[in-house]
């Protein structure tokens, strides 16, 4: 009977290994077939190439994401975290205060003007990245 | 890989197996535990190269060769020390690890199966890191950035712990983003490469770690079964490579246990390994917060399981140069903690007497621990359970105050856990959802080395059908007995366990 168990327990171990096995050798594939493309936060990073020549190697920057500036969705938080991955050491702070502001739309929904009167457009970088700068009130 | 990250990597690992060999208790034979040293040296090694590199940066400022140049002195001056410390080696003989079982052809299963999951999990692993190379969203958006905050500021790197990152966690300590930097250090420039490698090398040394612990107590084929569980945790591998930082932290988890089973062991000759067990609980807080706890919870399982004060002083002794840094880098560097500067002692009693609170992270708790390490099949955790039931508890219990001492830890690391969600998450089905699996993860190596030393192996369980308790023969006869049970489907047991003989000799063991 004693047997039968140790039997039976070193089965389940390997088995529950074999699945793990399998689900590996998919991951191991689908991993590489995937690495064909550019990951999404390397592509993201791109788009802030150009934009990083016309800041200050390091400082505070302002930052605005979205046609409403009040609101701060989720998705709206990962493209700033984003944007501080691809700017770092530059410090971005979700705010218009700094005399420097980028703007970093979704590009679906990029809007005509600045969200905020005080804010003017330096250069439009494309793909919905602005530097904006502050104007005198 | 580059020569750069290399060499890094080489350096790090080097000062750390020297390290350790330096601190070896000279009356234990280190040939034995060298697989077990090498494992160790690597968190070991990343461990102390960053502590140097943040004396570094406070010292002296911007890192550069000159901080190689001082790595490979300290690489120096410790191969020296470990030279001379192997000549005048009295040894006092060799660990009792090893036993018949290691030659059983159940062995050579179990070790095929090994190799197959180690090998489908490194291409997992690469497959995974080539897909997305900046890790998961934890890992770029708090050490990976740290490092590039630090490594791209030059001598304005102290914002990289700007209060205006509070959403990156800037109060967690610097191993992780100092690995990172010490690469780009090395390699002269930011390579993706770079915490792709740092990963690599903390997941494959904690598979390594719980592999030759478990074989240095209970022989080859028990370390294989715990090695295969790990490498077959679907979350360990993904998480891992997702460049977080749990599986470095339980790494120096495992570590630490693994020591003070050593210091168990040898005791009698020497307080050594509590020495280096402190130090390792010491990196785990290097390593992240949760560290600290565990350095609380080893403290609170050490007064429950009634230890010694002189190993208790001797651990400390240990622990304390990382304190030391660890009170250096909070003071100086790092802003208060999110979960900590929102608190006030008004909100700290209402979440502390709100019994919703209890009820959620309890169900979270028990539903979180049951569902651990599902892999498609079962979870790891009822796995376990009924491999348990399958094989039973060892009866050899020369390591029990041991044994105690690390599960009590384990369990009081889960009610400390319970405790910081219960008492600071303002939005606590949140923070569950978020951490409890990552929480668990930090102690699921730590966990299996527990186990496998906790029960028998499939050649124990085996020998017990082959002799039931009640009719077992005396030691010379017993010699003669056929071998049978678990030696049938493995081909026979090839020799007695040195387990069995132990309990055969000891009239107090329980069944």
């Amino acid at each position: 009977m004693r047997m039968t168990r140790a039997r039976a327990g070193l089965a389940l171990l390997l088995l529950y290994a074999a699945v793990s096995d399998a689900r590996w050798s998919y991951r191991a594939v689908r991993g590489w077939a995937d690495a064909r493309q550019v990951d999404p936060i390397t592509r993201d990073g791109r788009r802030f190439d150009k934009l990083r020549d016309s800041l200050p190697a390091r400082g505070v920057i302002g930052y605005i994401g979205s046609a409403q500036p009040d609101t701060f969705t989720t998705e709206d938080f990962r493209r700033f975290l984003l944007a501080e991955y691809a700017l770092a050491p530059r410090i971005l702070v979700h705010d218009t205060i700094p005399e420097l502001v980028i703007g970093n739309f979704p590009a679906d929904s990029v809007p005509a003007l600045p969200p905020t009167p005080n804010l003017r457009v330096v250069r439009d970088f494309g793909h919905g990245v602005w530097l904006l700068r502050k104007v005198a009130p | 890989m580059s020569l750069g990250l290399l060499g890094s990597a080489l350096v790090a690992i080097a000062i750390g197996v020297l390290a350790l060999r330096v601190l070896w208790p000279a009356r234990v034979v280190w040939r034995p535990y060298r697989w077990l040293a090498l494992s160790l040296g690597v968190g070991t090694g990343l461990g102390l190269t960053t502590v140097l590199l943040f004396g570094w940066l406070v010292l002296v400022g911007v890192p550069g060769p000159g901080l190689i140049a001082l790595e490979v002195a300290l690489l120096a001056v410790l191969a020296i020390a470990a030279a001379r410390r192997g000549r005048h080696q009295v040894p006092v003989g060799p660990p009792e690890s090893a036993d018949a079982s290691d030659r059983a052809p159940g062995t050579r299963v179990i070790g095929v199966a090994f190799m197959v999951t180690l090998v489908c999990a490194a291409g997992a692993f690469t497959g995974l890191s080539a897909a997305a190379p900046h890790g998961g969203w934890d890992a770029w958006m708090n050490w990976n950035l740290r490092a590039r905050l630090i490594f791209r500021a030059g001598p304005e790197w102290r914002d990289a712990f700007s209060p205006l990152l509070a959403w990156s966690h800037p109060d967690y300590p610097l191993l992780v983003q100092g690995s990172i930097v010490r690469a780009w250090i090395y390699q002269g420039g930011e390579t993706l490469a770079g915490p792709v490698g740092v990963a690599l090398l903390f997941t494959g040394a904690t598979v390594a770690l719980l592999t030759t612990g478990v074989a240095a107590f209970r022989g080859r084929g028990q370390a294989m079964l715990a090695g295969l569980v790990l490498l077959a945790t679907p979350f360990f591998i993904f998480h891992g490579a997702s460049q977080y930082g749990d599986v470095p932290v339980g790494f120096f988890f495992l570590a630490t246990l693994v020591l003070l089973g050593l210091h168990e062991r040898h005791k009698e000759h020497t307080d050594r390994f509590a020495l280096l067990a402190g130090l390792t609980a010491g990196l785990a807080a290097w390593t992240k917060n949760e560290g600290l706890l565990f350095v609380a919870a080893l403290a609170v399982a050490a007064v429950l399981t009634r230890r010694n004060r002189r190993e208790l002083r001797t651990f400390a002794l240990g622990l304390l140069p990382m304190l030391v840094v660890i009170a250096l880098f909070k003071l100086v560097l790092a802003p208060s903690n999110d979960l900590m500067s929102a608190m006030g002692s008004g909100t700290l009693i209402g979440r502390a007497t709100d019994p919703h609170r209890y009820a959620l992270v309890a169900r979270a708790f028990v539903e979180g621990i049951m569902g651990f390490g599902v892999n498609g099949l079962v979870s790891g955790v009822w796995l376990l359970v009924a491999y348990g039931l399958c094989v039973w508890r060892r009866s050899n219990a020369a390591d029990a105050p041991w044994f105690r001492l690390a599960a009590a830890t384990l369990v009081v690391m889960l009610l400390g856990h319970a405790a910081v969600f219960v008492l600071t998450a303002p939005d606590v089905a949140r923070l569950l959802n978020s951490s409890l699996e990552r929480l668990l993860l930090q102690l699921w190596p730590a966990a299996l080395l527990v186990y496998f030393l906790g029960v028998a192996t499939p050649e124990e369980a085996a020998a017990e059908l082959a002799e039931p308790r009640e009719l077992r023969a005396p030691e010379t006869e017993k010699q003669a007995a056929p071998q049978g049970g678990f030696g049938r489907i493995a081909g026979g047991v090839g020799g007695e366990p040195a387990m069995l003989r132990a309990r055969m000799d000891d009239p107090h063991q329980q069944p």
